[in-house]
């Protein structure tokens, strides 16, 4: 908890960029660099802010909630590298294709996006646990 | 041949670790869906044993990115083997978990640390690419600093901490080691080394790298004079982790260095056999005179560990068919008789509450059964026919006069009896006497000694029809003594 007032509207402002910019990464990553894991990093980075504005609010300490959010993450980085098995494909296959959309022209679409979809929630629920553990009160 | 099997081992703990992470405050509900993802791995270990003796060495291609390029997984026997006996001391340690720990353990993911580790174990068996394997060393190491820490006592904190120090370093030598082969070579895929490491033979690198890795397994799986860390270490987790650990971890790197040694260190080096022949001798001796100072359960076991370790070395320093066999045999052996005298420890403590041997007595008079286990165990780790060890050290006794390597076979016979003494020793003070007047009658005593009574018949089995394992381990030998064989097989294995 941080009363200065410099500090909470630099971060009213800077947070949806952060928030943004961790979307612009997760998008680039899969050919250049980026991807789930920084993008993740990045909207830790966000909600750190916010804690340190804010604090812990109204939230109850010790429920470790963003474990949950970590599995679903493991979960869902586990399932995409089982479905091709499904299909008798080795594990971890990957596929790719394009679509054609108005406006935006050829967009790809890859099978291994979801994979760094579940990195990406895995990054944000881990650290997101790690910050909330350091910086409650006891 | 390609094959989809040889991931399970992987994935079946991985997802049951996350489905426990999600049910973690539940533990009867966790205690069900652990034990069964446990079963259904084990069974998946028994197929692939079956598979590779009936089909030869499987590989999977992750990705459908054939080796070199991609990262693959590769089953041969002693992979599978290993696999396999690590789900069947892993289950036997649940079941104990299961009714020994308190909720402090079982609500504060004991279940999904097991199972990552478990992963982390497999993996690092079945895996045919040396970076591949540094990640499931962490793996393994990240869930074993939780287990160890998990009852934040002031004296695990303190040993887990100097584990964690420790093997930080061992895994930062690890990188180097890996770094350099890289630099050396272009490539890190174990097949595709076995035909460009021994390029390097003429400069010298190959015996730099050979050092490192050395020392780096050396560390990992406590082998003179690097084995420091371990009794302190073990002696900090509930016994029925320490069990677990004392059976499965150090053998992971004792697997690495069957694997690397046999792969690239031993073919074209006049120095590394010797040299692991001098290390089998000399950790052999001191971890069992550590061992016959010590006054306590627990830490004489975790002596042993090291002084054990020290013979599944001299089957791979002796580097023979026989030998390797022995060896691959003795770890078997280690594992299902190491992790079922940890769990008689356990059983005892639970009792009697410690495992100071001045402090304990008569459990033989409180507990007929388990003392009747823990001298079919102690005997076995001593290598007293009928049991496993038996068959184990006789294999590697011979092997060692045929290859005239008598200094070490000496060194072994004399730890020999040294270890049944110190068993004796065991069995005196804590099995014979007047019994303690701390006994407690704890719930739970069946299914403990049912666990321990599984492993202690599997050691039984292994000893009277050690016939049984036995072609199985000299399949798993003859593939490591062929190196080139298996790397064609692996980079040939055709992508879909």
């Amino acid at each position: 908890m941080n009363d200065s007032l410099i500090l909470a509207t630099a971060v009213r402002i800077t947070r949806p960029v952060l928030f943004l910019f961790a979307v612009v990464l997760f998008l680039k990553g899969h050919n250049a660099p980026g991807g789930g894991f920084i993008a993740g990093l990045v909207t830790a980075v966000a909600v750190l802010l916010g804690l340190l504005v804010h604090g812990h609010g109204n939230r109850k300490t010790g429920r470790p909630t963003f474990l949950y959010v970590v599995a679903a993450g493991l979960g869902l980085a586990l399932l995409t590298a089982i479905v091709p098995t499904l299909l008798g494909w080795p594990f971890f296959t990957h596929s790719f294709g394009f679509i054609n959309l108005p406006l935006l022209g050829s967009i790809e679409l890859a099978s291994a996006a979801l994979f760094d979809l579940g990195v990406y929630i895995v990054v944000v629920g881990n650290v997101v646990t790690v910050l909330h553990a350091l910086t409650e009160r006891r | 041949m390609m094959n989809n099997l040889c991931v399970l081992p992987v994935v079946i703990p991985m997802a049951t670790g996350v489905l426990l992470m999600l049910t973690q405050a539940r533990p009867a509900l966790s205690r069900a869906i652990a034990i069964s993802g446990n079963i259904l791995s084990l069974g998946v270990a028994l197929a692939l044993v079956e598979t590779v003796r009936a089909d030869g060495i499987q590989v999977l291609a992750f990705g459908n990115w054939p080796a070199p390029f991609g990262i693959v997984f590769t089953v041969d026997m002693l992979s599978a083997l290993m696999v396999a006996v690590t789900m069947v001391v892993s289950t036997a340690t649940l079941l104990f978990a299961s009714v020994s720990l308190d909720d402090l353990h079982k609500k504060n993911f004991f279940y999904p640390l097991f199972q990552f580790l478990l992963m982390g174990v497999n993996g690092a068996f079945l895996t045919g690419d040396l970076f591949n394997l540094f990640v499931w060393f962490e793996v393994l190491l990240v869930s074993s600093y939780g287990l160890m820490a998990l009852g934040s006592q002031a004296y695990q904190l303190q040993e887990t901490f100097k584990y964690l120090v420790i093997n930080a370093l061992s895994s930062a030598l690890f990188l180097i080691g890996v770094a350099l082969i890289y630099g050396a070579t272009g490539t890190l895929n174990m097949a595709d080394l076995v035909f460009k490491f021994p390029a390097l033979a003429d400069s010298g690198m190959a015996g730099v790298i050979a050092v490192i890795f050395l020392v780096v397994f050396g560390i990992k799986g406590a082998l003179f004079p690097l084995y420091v860390w371990l009794p302190r270490a073990y002696y900090g987790p509930p016994t029925v982790i320490s069990g677990l650990f004392g059976g499965l971890l150090t053998k992971v790197g004792v697997y690495a260095l069957f694997r690397t040694v046999t792969l690239f260190f031993a073919p074209g080096s006049t120095f590394v056999l010797p040299l692991l022949s001098f290390v089998a001798g000399a950790t052999m001796l001191l971890g069992v005179l550590g061992a016959l100072s010590q006054w306590d359960f627990k830490r004489i076991l975790s002596y042993h560990i090291v002084s054990q370790i020290g013979y599944m070395i001299m089957g791979l320093a002796i580097y023979t068919p026989l030998a390797l066999a022995g060896g691959i045999f003795y770890i078997i052996h280690h594992i299902l008789v190491k992790t079922s005298l940890f769990l008689v420890a356990g059983a005892v403590e639970k009792r009697y509450g410690t495992t100071n041997l001045r402090a304990l007595g008569g459990a033989a008079d409180g507990s007929p059964l388990l003392a009747t286990l823990f001298m079919f165990a102690g005997l076995a780790l001593a290598g007293a026919p009928p049991l496993s060890g038996f068959v184990a050290k006789f294999m590697l006794l011979r092997s060692g006069l045929e290859a005239a390597n008598h200094l070490v076979v000496a060194v072994s016979l004399v730890v020999s009896f040294l270890t049944l003494y110190s068993m004796m020793k065991i069995y005196r003070y804590a099995f014979w006497r007047q019994e303690a007047e701390n006994a407690i009658v704890v719930q739970g005593e069946p299914v403990r000694t049912f666990a321990i009574a599984a492993l202690v018949t599997l050691s039984l089995v292994l000893g009277l029809g050690g016939a049984i394992l036995l072609p199985y381990v000299e399949i798993a030998a003859a593939q490591l003594l062929d190196p080139v064989a298996w790397g064609t097989v692996v980079l040939e294995a055709r992508v879909r």
